[in-house]
């Protein structure tokens, strides 16, 4: 019998042209979301690149120069690139390569940092090293895979299913078919399992030819298999939401119209209340007042200099140590008080942002309780953590670059406060930071079967009851 | 006349009876009239803060004591972007823009605290404004309300019925529009309430009246394009499911894809620089002055030293001592000039870049009325990204007058002759409240709304535009159809 039924079906579906339209359709769409994805990895890997040679390059050049200074003049001089001063200015960079996944969703990596730029006197030096991003395009987003399933796919699923069992009521062969003994809810099932089979495995044929074609190193993963996963128990939603709805006594245009309205509220209306909803929750504290507050601090702790330094030499008896003679640097006498002044205003940038990070935690740990809203929030928040572009992790990559530099800066003014130039060893010697590999980052198949689980169970739930009405009709 | 009423009438009666139309209608207005409260409480609160760190920084500026005028250019100043009124309607871009620029010598400072940075990414779902809603879902509702108006009465034999009576096919058209337009105008309604709290409430500024007006009108002419496409659209179907299709696929196409698509296509035609190439170029351009590790000061001993000629060669004396004037503040002002030279260069080849991609989005415009729309209250409402480079642009120009001020107090008061930059001996130069008083304090003035329309004279055509064709399309259609019922 489900033989016969899926022929039927392809034959309708075929003959109404909704089959072909909706599977060019879909192949076009995957193929501009790959496309357009696999070209901002392609640019980020380009900027990445562009770093860490940037990083080598500045690094070799301060030994290069070192040793042509000392041949040249003899002695370390002021402004030599080995004096302690001149390595506090070197820029150095930390970065974070992207993950193949990333292509499939850009997440917030368009909006934070994935890579920095910083010396001694400042964690940024001209640019906050975010990506230049013309602001409307951020507004409007990127044409990737995630936005592809969230907000279109279900609208072709609508097309393929808005009819999926009105169709026979508006023909009027509900009665026929009962009068046949023919079972409802059977036919109905045997539909739903041949347009939800040949849209997902014609929907991963496409998202692994475009990925072949555009980033073949992302092609065949175990990030875009959970990728897959997350995507077809989000279409299997739809399509049991369109049986659903297919139970009542709708007409076919009725029932797309339905469809449409439970698209607008789920991919549109919950996800902007929820936002809304959280900023609310848990507003955050002002940034132009702590900014102000903390010009105020940088005045108050300029003007105590001395003092700063004093507790600082109390705390770091080890900074007391005296220099090696032969190796004297040209740090001005004042340049401890100007760190100890710098160590005082990073603390207090810490305390502040502690309760910025605070607030922003709880914002996502809300966000995260109620998901469960909306099936587009849940496929958001999985894809986004599969590609490893979510806030958490941007943020975890600027908790890095803070951990790195305080190991740079522990090191180089060490030798401010000894007043010593560095020698080759102690550029060898210097921390280099070392980015954590793509592969080392893989996604984490449990939290993408609860992801997957959770929209699998709203589907079989739904499918469930419209075998009950289905079975009752 | 007459006729034209009745089908109105009918249209009305008909949309309220299905339903679906009047409920998610008055989810729409219900949510625009929550998001337009919360908005009413968040931006004053955000406009009392904003305010208060403006005024905590000129007293900071004012009371920073004592010191040489370069230490206070280094002490520097804030300038905090005002938030405007309309902001309640569409937060536009604000959120993905800095809200305060820092203000010293030697740096240009990029807008910082971008509000999306410290939110979670349900913000990329959009914001729930008035704005959003009417401009993503509005038209949605449109369609719903018309994309049976001509079908249904086909499916149901009553066009033949209608044309019996007399009825011209122009009446048809203007009765079933007018019935719509009529349906959609609640829509409008958080607008109405912004336009009575911009008469009567003080804080709003003088031109906000008109820009509410010229909102209305945007968003009228936005609707009634929809809906006389809706209507041309169910003319020209044999069924009421297939013009939904139909009409669904341009919205989907006009609101949603297009805009993404032309993202896709301007990154590709008009690309900006990644972070890095920019900071290469910009340290390339400032000559890697103050910036890359050793050979800082040095440079700026050669500055001096070329300053110091150029003193000489002017005042026609070979020694410090004759100079009238102080080498070491000219010298200052000469890198600051430097760097914003480079400043002007880098950053304008990156703005020359956005106004390429802008070029593009404005042709883009044409495939989709949303992009048109969505610009036009931007801009109207404060919110775009002209106002916020105003913003940039004014902040720098109040930096630039800021440091020429305090370079060039050094550089006619402090006179130290004996002042050898080598050896760094300079004697203290102070100055105090007097000077600092000297500086204004910055204050932000918005683009003048002809300044905006002047801007965005290509969305309102491409809006008008859009309306013509609509219109032109649903006269052709229903006379069509008409013809043949």
């Amino acid at each position: 019998m489900w033989r016969v039924v899926w022929r039927q079906d392809c034959k309708e579906l075929w003959r109404s042209r909704r089959l072909p339209v909706t599977g060019v359709l879909l192949a076009i769409l995957v193929g501009l979301a790959c496309a357009a994805g696999a070209s901002w990895v392609r640019f980020q890997e380009r900027a990445v690149g562009d770093v860490a040679s940037a990083d080598q390059e500045i690094h070799s050049a301060y030994v290069r120069e070192s040793a042509a200074y000392l041949e040249r003049e003899g002695a370390v001089g002021r402004g030599a690139p080995q004096d302690p001063v001149s390595v506090y200015w070197k820029r150095t960079f930390a970065w974070l390569p992207p993950k193949p996944a990333a292509a499939l969703a850009v997440g917030q990596g368009d909006l934070h940092a994935y890579y920095a730029a910083f010396h001694g006197v400042a964690r940024q030096v001209l640019h906050y090293g975010e990506e230049i991003q013309n602001p409307l395009h951020i507004l409007i987003g990127k044409l990737d895979m995630t936005f592809v399933v969230m907000f279109l796919l279900p609208l072709l699923v609508i097309a393929l299913a808005y009819d999926i069992v009105a169709s026979e009521r508006d023909a009027g062969r509900f009665a026929l078919l009962k009068a046949q003994g023919a079972s409802v809810w059977r036919l109905s099932l045997a539909r739903l399992a041949l347009r939800y089979a040949a849209f997902v495995l014609f929907l991963a044929s496409c998202v692994t030819a475009a990925l072949e074609v555009f980033l073949p190193e992302g092609a065949l993963t175990n990030d875009t298999l959970q990728f897959l996963t997350v995507s077809a128990a989000y279409i299997a939603c739809w399509f049991a939401l369109a049986v659903l709805v297919n139970t009542t006594r709708a007409s076919g245009p009725l029932c797309g119209l339905a469809l449409i309205g439970v698209w607008a509220l789920v991919v549109f209306l919950a996800p902007t209340l929820l936002h809304t909803a959280t900023e609310r929750r848990h507003p955050l504290p002002s940034r132009t007042q702590q900014v102000v507050a903390a010009a105020a601090f940088r005045a108050d702790v300029h003007n105590s200099r001395s003092e700063h330094l004093a507790r600082l030499l109390d705390e770091r008896p080890d900074l007391r140590a005296p220099g090696d003679p032969a190796r004297a640097g040209h740090a001005p006498d004042w340049y401890p008080a100007f760190i100890a002044y710098q160590v005082a205003l990073e603390r207090e940038a810490e305390r502040d942002e502690a309760g910025f990070a605070r607030v922003l935690d709880a914002r996502e740990q809300t966000a995260n309780r109620w998901r469960w809203l909306s099936p587009a929030i849940v496929v958001q928040r999985a894809t986004q953590r599969i590609a490893g572009t979510r806030t958490q992790d941007l943020l975890a990559f600027a908790a890095d670059v803070d951990d790195f530099r305080s190991a740079w800066l522990e090191h180089t003014r060490g030798f401010i406060f000894r007043n010593e130039y560095l020698r080759p060893e102690d550029f060898e010697a210097m921390p280099r930071f070392v980015p954590t590999e793509p592969s080392r980052r893989a996604a984490s198949w449990p939290a993408t079967l609860i992801d997957a689980g959770y929209l699998a169970c709203v589907a079989m739930v739904l499918v469930g009851w419209s075998v009950r009405r289905l079975s009752g009709s | 006349m007459l006729a034209v009423l009745r089908i109105a009438r009918r249209e009305l009666v008909e949309a309220w009876r299905s339903r679906t139309v009047p409920v998610f209608g008055a989810l729409i207005v219900v949510l625009s009239l929550i998001s337009l409260g919360a908005g009413w409480t968040r931006y004053w609160a955000l406009a009392e803060d904003q305010q208060a760190a403006q005024t905590e920084a000129r007293r900071q500026w004012l009371t920073q004591g004592e010191k040489n005028p370069h230490g206070a250019g280094h002490f520097g100043s804030f300038a905090f972007k005002t938030l405007p009124p309309l902001a309640l309607l569409d937060r536009g871009l604000d959120q993905y823009l800095g809200q305060w620029i820092r203000l010293e010598t030697h740096a240009q400072h990029e807008a910082d605290g971008r509000p999306a940075q410290e939110t979670t990414a349900l913000v990329r779902f959009g914001e729930l404004t008035p704005a959003f809603l009417l401009q993503s879902l509005g038209p949605l509702f449109v369609i719903l309300l018309g994309f049976g108006a001509i079908s249904r009465e086909r499916e149901q034999g009553t066009l033949t019925l209608l044309l019996a009576q007399g009825v011209r096919p122009w009446t048809v058209a203007a009765g079933k529009l007018l019935g719509h337009v009529v349906a959609v105008t609640p829509l409008l309604l958080p607008l109405a309430v912004v336009g009575v709290l911009a008469l009567v409430h003080p804080g709003f500024g003088q031109d906000a009246p008109a820009r509410v007006a010229l909102l209305a009108l945007a968003f009228a002419a936005y609707f009634v394009a929809f809906a006389a496409l809706a209507v041309g659209v169910s003319s020209m179907t044999r069924n009421s499911g297939l013009a939904l299709t139909i009409l669904m696929t341009i919205w989907l196409a006009a609101c949603v894809l297009v805009p993404r698509v032309t993202v896709l296509a301007v990154e590709r035609l008009r690309p900006l620089p990644s972070s890095i190439e920019f900071l290469t170029d910009y340290d390339a351009a400032r000559g890697n002055q103050f910036v890359v590790g050793w050979g800082g000061f040095n440079s700026f001993n050669e500055v001096f030293d070329r300053v110091q000629r150029r003193l000489f060669a002017e005042y026609g004396v070979d020694r410090a001592e004759a100079l009238p004037v102080d080498t070491f503040g000219y010298a200052l002002e000469e890198t600051e000039r430097m760097g914003q030279r480079a400043y002007d260069e880098t950053y304008g080849r990156n703005q020359r870049v956005i106004e390429q991609q802008e070029a593009v989005h404005r042709t883009t415009r044409l495939a989709s009325p949303l992009m048109a729309v969505r610009a036009v209250t931007m801009g109207l409402t404060g919110t775009g990204l002209d106002e916020h480079m105003h913003f940039v642009e004014t902040a720098e120009s109040y930096r630039r007058a800021m440091m020429n001020a305090l370079n060039m107090d050094i550089a006619h008061n402090a006179r130290d002759p004996n002042y050898d930059v080598r050896l760094r001996n300079r004697a203290e130069y102070v100055r105090g409240l007097d000077l600092w008083e000297r500086i204004q304090d910055y204050r932000y003035t918005p683009l003048a709304v002809g300044a905006v329309l002047e801007r965005h004279r290509a969305d309102l055509l491409v809006l008008g535009g859009w309306l013509c064709v609509a219109m032109a399309f649903m006269t052709v259609g229903v006379r069509r159809a008409c013809r043949r019922p």
